[in-house]
């Protein structure tokens, strides 16, 4: 009887041996060893405050949206939360534009914005219900968040805050306990892959103190028991314009493009209190990768590998497939190949074949599992 | 490579026979503002109305499509304006629907009440997804079912159909509005006329407003705005601050009017009637920009109609129990008009219809005979109030309407954030009627049957800013941490009591 089992262990022994190969290594290697796994990116930004004197919060959220789209993810993808109006306000001295710096640079309202959730939508039951996924029916598409377990969501949060709350619409809350359980409810329907999040309000460093998921990243302006401080003021539109935290982020992220490789770590280490002028906090125990091997185009962008190719590739008859490429890359990709040798080797093989994978061991695996099925069929 | 779209498009167009059409018309006003009046029109040549055509669409926006058609729609008029339209100074609007903030009438095809409110439901989300407005609140507390005002455009295709109209007044309009309203267009924001609609100029005017109308395979979107141009001679990029850089190739027709009685036009206009100077912009040389100049003592002879009837509403009294609302309807014609006036009230402001009062200029007699018919729904929370009456308004006279209401207390939940502001009360709305009363007939299925004479004229009055008195809303937290104070001052008072005991200790 012990045939039979060394016959299973045999053919279990060759089948994983198949998997295993140089080349499957080195495709692991290319993605680095803390590579983040995700295929999509959302964002959803809220600024949770009403009333023209806080056109600050509506700019930092607006900051954000411009930075996020400009760094690729696209509108499908952004849920943008903005609990009043400051670029159409009967009080705005320049209407249809928003300015997050005194002396009106550049307009974060532009020609092409798409605002989800604006108004009187913004409460806290709503936001909990767009994380969880639990929409009232009929709530249209740009309204859901649409994420699946690939999925790696950045969820930025502006307004009034305090110890374990922030403030919406100045009438409720959302307290750091049903954020924490919202957060939870979406990792138990997988809704996200890793979530960072940025909270940039008073003692915000509380808002992410009850996480208890995993894969969560989060950052926030203050710690508990400190404020958080306006950046400058505008003298024609008559009110504070950006916060400092965010103005902070903004200006760190502005000098990126969709291509960069700049990481957590590097924005985290710029964390001071004279620019920001409180202690920023950051919270990495949840998560499971190093902050200097995690991207910030993890979350802020939305980024595509592109290959550009200049030759014509025929997609001819039957068994041949793709002729060698003449690949026209973009520096980034270069960057790639130049850390990954064997895998710019397997690039440049003609012909396509799933690597790792060894026709010869295909052959002995179902050998033996023939083996075996005689085996138990005649009783050896 | 241009070329070869637009003969593909061509084809494509006259195969599906889709048609587009769009024009802009710049009227210069009595006051010195612009008025700026865009029409983007999709027909449907051979659509069949209803839910049984197939949706090839080349230049139709297959998203709206695909949402009228999913909810039934036969009729669909959804408007978002800012900004008080000047009746006197401006005329009638080229878009009737002028009412502050956000407005939608649609006339959907149901067998019954609860399917046109399960398709009311679903057709004001996906419009809200659309247009990125709050059009998902207009619920049943903001819902009615007119009886008389807002009738079919056109004949409506075979089936029962029901009505619903609801407005939001507080509605903002802006940038995330126009956004996918130009992108409904075929050349959306990069060749034709949408390119002139510049948001920052656009949201700076006085009055702006987009609309969209789809009746039975025709779909109209259209913007009119009244702008102040900064010199009294303007052109394209100085009142608009955009000129037009290329045609949009697969327009069937694209005009550009300018209606200024006196003005001096450059480049020269193809044709000029009675003040109202065309330009084809098919052919015209790109970039377009058109300047005009007035000749130094111009006079405005070209005044745009005004509507037989002026409205104007204000609500009286203060207190919370004593109210009033105060209707003025002036009838500038020299002969008896019949209107329409249609008011709805949120179901906390009680109308009471017994104090209704007509009276006709400083006459002091009541004068309910001016009063033909009169539809009335009472308010069933949520329901609003719905009040409809039929006037006939003497030739060259104001006729008052006044009636007593009262404004009931909300729970704290049922206020809005900003409560101290009040609530909006609905504008109002008047339909010029046809002198002669059409046969009001019952249909197969109850339902009423108009006789057509075209869409009516409608004038809207001001929204108005009902105070209600709010609670105090710290008192839930006041209370709470009263009595947990005065519970644990009282519980540890008896907890020390019945377990301390105090034991002396020698100090050594």
């Amino acid at each position: 009887m012990r045939l039979p089992k060394a016959l299973i262990a045999l053919s279990l022994a060759l089948a994983s041996a198949a998997y295993d190969g140089p080349a499957a290594s080195a495709a692991e290697d290319f993605f680095g060893p803390h590579a983040s796994n995700h295929t999509n990116n959302w964002a959803v930004l809220v600024c949770s405050s009403r009333y023209w004197f806080n056109y600050r919060h509506m700019a930092n959220a607006l900051g954000m949206y411009r930075t996020v789209k400009r760094l690729g993810i696209p509108d499908s993808n952004i849920i943008l939360m903005l609990a009043d109006d400051a670029a159409c306000n009967a009080r705005n001295p320049y209407p249809g534009a928003v300015y997050a710096n005194a002396g009106r640079g550049l307009d974060l309202y532009g020609d092409n914005i798409e605002v989800d959730y604006r108004g009187y939508e913004v409460t806290v039951e709503a936001f909990i219900r767009l994380l969880t996924g639990r929409v009232p029916p009929g709530t249209p598409r740009s309204k859901r968040l649409l994420t699946d377990d690939r999925s790696n969501v950045f969820v930025y949060l502006t307004g009034h805050g305090g110890n374990d709350f922030l403030k919406f619409q100045d009438n409720e809350e959302i307290s750091a306990f049903d954020l924490a359980d919202a957060v939870e409810t979406m990792w138990q329907k997988k809704r996200y892959n890793e979530l960072f999040l940025m909270v940039d309000s008073c003692q915000a460093t509380s808002l992410y103190s009850k996480f208890y998921s995993p894969n969560i990243l989060a950052t926030a302006s203050s710690q508990v028991g400190e404020n958080s401080y306006s950046y400058e003021r505008d003298a024609d539109i008559g009110v504070f314009v950006i916060d400092s935290y965010t103005h902070f982020v903004l200006e760190f992220l502005e000098q990126m493009n969709k291509t960069s490789h700049a990481t957590m770590q590097d924005l985290f280490s710029k964390y001071n209190f004279k620019q920001i002028k409180s202690n920023a906090g950051v919270r990495s125990d949840l998560f499971p990768r190093p902050l200097d091997a995690t991207r910030l185009t993890d979350f802020f962008g939305g980024v595509a590998q592109a290959e550009v190719v200049d030759a014509a590739l025929g997609l001819g008859d039957g068994g041949s497939t793709l002729s060698a490429p003449n690949v026209a890359q973009d520096t980034a990709w270069n960057e790639h190949h130049e850390e990954q040798e064997p895998a710019a080797e397997d690039e440049a093989d003609p012909e396509l074949r799933p690597e790792g994978f060894r026709m010869g061991s295909v052959v002995v695996g179902l050998a033996a599992l023939a083996g075996l099925l005689g085996s138990a069929v005649w009783g050896v | 490579m241009r070329w070869h779209v637009a003969i593909f498009l061509y084809w494509a167009t006259r195969i599906l026979a889709e048609r587009f059409d769009e024009h802009l018309e710049l009227t210069a006003l009595p006051d010195g503002k612009v008025l700026g009046h865009w029409t983007f029109t999709t027909t449907l040549e051979d659509a069949e109305p209803g839910l049984s055509h197939a949706q090839h669409y080349t230049l139709f926006p297959l998203g709206l499509g695909q949402i009228l058609n999913a909810h039934g729609a036969s009729e669909l008029h959804l408007a978002l304006n800012a900004g008080q339209w000047n009746y006197k100074l401006w005329g009638s609007p080229p878009e009737p629907s002028v009412a502050s903030g956000a407005e939608i009438w649609t006339w959907m095809r149901a067998r019954n009440s609860t399917e046109a409110d399960a398709r009311w439901v679903g057709l004001r989300n996906a419009l809200a997804g659309v247009f990125c407005a709050s059009l998902g609140s207009l619920d049943d507390q903001r819902t009615t079912t007119p009886a008389l005002s807002f009738r079919p455009s056109v004949p409506l295709p075979i089936g029962k159909h029901e009505l619903r109209h609801a407005t939001l007044p507080a509605e903002h309009v802006c940038t995330e509005n126009l956004t996918p309203f130009v992108k409904l267009l075929p050349c959306k924001a990069s060749a034709g006329l949408a390119t002139l609609l510049n948001p920052h100029a656009l949201f700076s005017a006085p009055f702006h407003g987009l609309s969209v109308h789809y009746t039975a395979g025709a779909l109209k979107l259209a913007v009119q705005a009244v702008f102040t141009p900064p010199r009294q001679d303007w052109s394209l990029h100085t009142l608009l601050d955009r000129s037009v850089p290329a045609a949009c190739t697969v327009a069937s027709s694209s005009t550009l009017s300018i209606v200024a009685a006196g003005a001096q036009l450059d480049p020269e206009p193809l044709t000029d009637l009675n003040g109202v100077m065309q330009y084809d912009l098919a052919s015209a040389s790109y970039p377009v920009e058109v300047t005009i100049r007035h000749p130094v003592d111009t006079v405005f002879s070209h005044r745009r109609l005004t509507p037989a009837v002026s409205l104007r509403r204000t609500m009286t009294g203060s207190a919370q129990y004593a109210g009033g609302l105060l209707v003025q309807l002036e009838n500038a014609r020299n002969e008896t008009v019949r209107v329409s006036y249609l008011e709805t009230l949120p179901w906390f402001v009680t109308l009471y219809l017994h104090t209704l009062d007509i009276r006709v200029d400083e006459d002091p007699r009541q004068r309910l005979d001016l009063l033909e018919r009169l539809s009335y729904v009472p308010p069933r929370a949520p329901a609003p109030t719905t009040l409809e009456p039929i006037l006939r308004l003497p030739p060259m006279s104001r006729v008052t309407m006044r009636f007593q209401l009262e404004r009931a207390f909300l729970l704290y939940t049922q206020h809005p954030p900003d409560a101290q502001r009040g609530w909006d009360l609905p504008p109002a709305a008047v339909t010029i009627l046809p002198p002669s009363s059409p046969p009001i007939t019952a249909g197969p299925g109850g339902q009423v049957v108009f006789a057509f004479h075209g869409p009516p004229e409608r004038v809207y009055a001001k929204t108005l800013l009902a105070d209600l008195a709010t609670p105090d809303f710290s008192m839930p937290y006041n209370v709470i941490i009263m009595s947990s104070t005065l519970v644990a001052l009282l519980f540890g008072n008896v907890f020390n009591l019945m377990t301390r005991a105090f034991v002396i200790v020698n100090a050594q």
